[in-house]
């Protein structure tokens, strides 16, 4: 019996060719082709869906196929992409030492950006953090780019370091701000132990605490707001301790402020005049009083009249809740939430020092 | 041993003796002969005619005279790609190769399926495979060349080159090279094949009709008018060849071909 395949000369009764393992047996095989026109989707469709695939696929190899003669087949792709992590391209060519060395110093003006971050030091760091970056990417291109005309190795250059920027730190940036917020605290007024020029971290979206709690931190956006005629409170960030939560019943006798008529920390804004007031909070409501910590106010405007104004404050206002001293380097650490009790009251005199460690 | 004899290639218009004489016999017994071959060949012919359905028709009929005919396998799975149903293409090649594992000429259909479809890593394996399986075709080669120019590689010419020096290539070698090529958007380089089609076989509709077709995407209206009408000399009823005539002659003063034909 003779393989139509490999036309072997198998022996009698076998079913399946003994070289080339083909069916000899083919009685039973179906010959009726399936069509395109027993499916549910048109022909006419399907061609050109599968025509529209075919040529997008074909236009992206042509176009990577163009790019590679245009550029320099010498580039080393996998070690190119590595170069992602700095340090780690060169350690694929080889050059382990040096790697170690470029990556060492990335890391280290990585930690440098993180120290100033939020602060006005930060941008340059941050150029010298991405330039390093680039240049390392550069330098594993070395070779080829060394064959290119000046302008077109400029070129590469500047889109090596658009691409890091905008694809690599840039996304990694908008992502930390979703974990860790920096607000470079200036214009300090009333809070002695918050200075001028401190750094501190808040949470941010993903990480914020759905409700807060009596004592802590936070940092809240203050609004602009007109409080009579002629003065307007600007836009600003403030941060303060949370001294009442939503439905407490809050009061202020003109020297002291009582939360569900127990002491509260008295709220000392440089000045000694307080308002007298009552009021119930609402469900979405805190009581803050405010620092004026970035606050300015344009016009005639008596602190007393900035405290009971601005001092409830609406929960979308809250940014987050503050929780780490990031500069000066000397005082660095963690800033603990205390809630404020009738026997030992906080006081805003003293808001973050004493709990800053 | 007269089986494993039977099959030994023979020139393009050679047959085996012993067919000849079998038909010869037949037709003086006066009955009728719808063998597989019978229907083997009107499939090859029109094929050679650029009527897909019809050969697909036939390939299928041949195979229900005879199971073991692979070239009706390759050409149903041919016919397939040609009629741009890929899937089914790729499917009734799984089909064949369950049967007739590792058959070259299977292999390189299925590749050329599978590049059709955007599978250039299948294609590039079903390729090798071909290559390297026991046996020739221009078939083989010329996948290997559609896989090459797929990946926009120079060696592609050097593939169909190749394909046409192998035993049984003739003229529709080149028409077919040269309609790969016009797939991939590629008329300077189809119009060599086409027209070294047509030198071949001057009295063949369909190489006129690709060559027209190649003139014509090379934006050379006036000599694709002149290369449809030469096809219609020799066949005044050949449907594909009227309708390119038609389209030339309806896109002659086409500005968006005039600016594709400006950039190429």
């Amino acid at each position: 019996m003779e393989c139509p395949n490999c036309t072997f000369q198998n022996v009698p009764g076998l079913r399946n060719c003994a070289r080339c393992q083909s069916m000899l047996d083919l009685a039973g095989v179906s010959v009726e082709p399936p069509r395109a026109s027993q499916s549910v989707v048109p022909l006419r469709v399907r061609a050109f869906a599968s025509r529209a695939v075919f040529e997008a696929a074909y236009a992206l190899t042509v176009a990577d196929g163009a790019f590679r003669r245009q550029f320099n087949p010498d580039v080393n792709w996998p070690a190119l992409v590595r170069g992602i992590v700095p340090g780690w391209g060169h350690r694929s060519l080889g050059q382990r030492a040096f790697g170690a060395i470029i990556a060492a110093v990335w890391l280290l003006l990585l930690l440098w950006a993180a120290l100033l971050a939020g602060g006005p030091g930060f941008w340059p760091v941050y150029a010298m953090l991405v330039g390093w970056h680039c240049l390392s990417i550069n330098l594993i291109m070395a070779r080829p780019l060394g064959q290119q005309p000046v302008l077109r190795r400029a070129a590469i250059g500047f889109l090596v370091f658009a691409l890091v920027n905008f694809c690599l730190y840039l996304p990694a940036g908008f992502m930390l701000s979703r974990i860790a917020v920096p607000l470079h605290a200036t214009g300090i007024k009333s809070v002695a132990s918050l200075q001028d020029d401190d750094t501190l971290l808040y949470t941010g979206a993903w990480t914020s605490p759905e409700r807060y709690t009596r004592g802590q931190i936070v940092a809240y956006h203050i609004a602009g707001r007109a409080l009579q005629p002629g003065v307007l409170i600007a836009d600003g960030m403030g941060v303060d301790r949370i001294i009442a939560t939503p439905n407490d019943l809050v009061s202020s006798d003109g020297n002291s402020v009582f939360v569900n008529g127990e002491p509260a920390p008295s709220p000392s804004l440089g000045v000694a005049i307080l308002p007298s007031f009552t009021t119930r909070l609402s469900a979405n409501e805190y009581f803050i009083y405010p620092s004026l910590l970035r606050m300015e106010a344009y016009g005639m405007v008596r602190p007393s009249d900035l405290a009971s104004q601005l001092s409830v404050v609406r929960a979308d206002s809250i940014r987050g809740k503050v929780f780490w001293r990031l500069r000066p380097w000397s005082r660095m650490g963690r800033l603990q939430a205390t809630a404020p009790t009738a026997s030992q009251p906080l006081s805003l005199s003293q808001p973050i020092l004493e709990h800053n460690r | 041993m007269n089986g494993r004899f039977s099959r030994l290639e023979f020139g393009a218009g050679e047959k085996p003796e012993h067919q000849e004489s079998l038909a010869t016999d037949k037709r003086l017994q006066g009955t009728i002969t719808r063998s597989a071959e019978h229907f083997l060949d009107n499939a090859r012919i029109a094929r050679r005619r650029g009527e897909f359905e019809p050969a697909l028709q036939l390939f299928t009929r041949a195979l229900r005279e005879d199971r073991a005919r692979v070239p009706a396998w390759v050409g149903q799975v041919q016919m397939l790609i040609e009629l741009s149903e890929y899937a089914e293409a790729r499917l009734w090649c799984d089909k064949a190769l369950e049967v007739f594992r590792m058959n070259g000429d299977l292999l390189a259909a299925k590749s050329v399926a599978c590049l059709r479809q955007g599978d250039i890593r299948s294609a590039s394996v079903c390729s090798d495979v071909s290559v390297q399986s026991p046996g020739a075709s221009p078939l083989r080669w010329q996948a290997r060349g559609e896989l090459l120019l797929r990946q926009g590689e120079s060696r592609a010419r050097d593939c169909f080159d190749k394909s046409l020096t192998e035993v049984g290539a003739d003229w529709f070698d080149r028409v077919v090279v040269a309609r790969i090529y016009l797939f991939y958007d590629k008329p300077a380089a189809a119009i060599e094949f086409a027209t070294l089609a047509t030198g071949l076989a001057p009295a063949e509709v369909y190489a006129w009709t690709v060559r027209a077709a190649c003139q014509h995407e090379l934006g050379d209206q006036a000599r694709a008018i002149e290369s449809c009408r030469r096809a219609l000399e020799i066949d005044a009823r050949f449907a594909p060849a009227k309708a390119l005539l038609g389209s030339v002659q309806n896109s002659r003063t086409g500005i968006f071909r005039r600016i594709k034909g400006w950039f190429r």
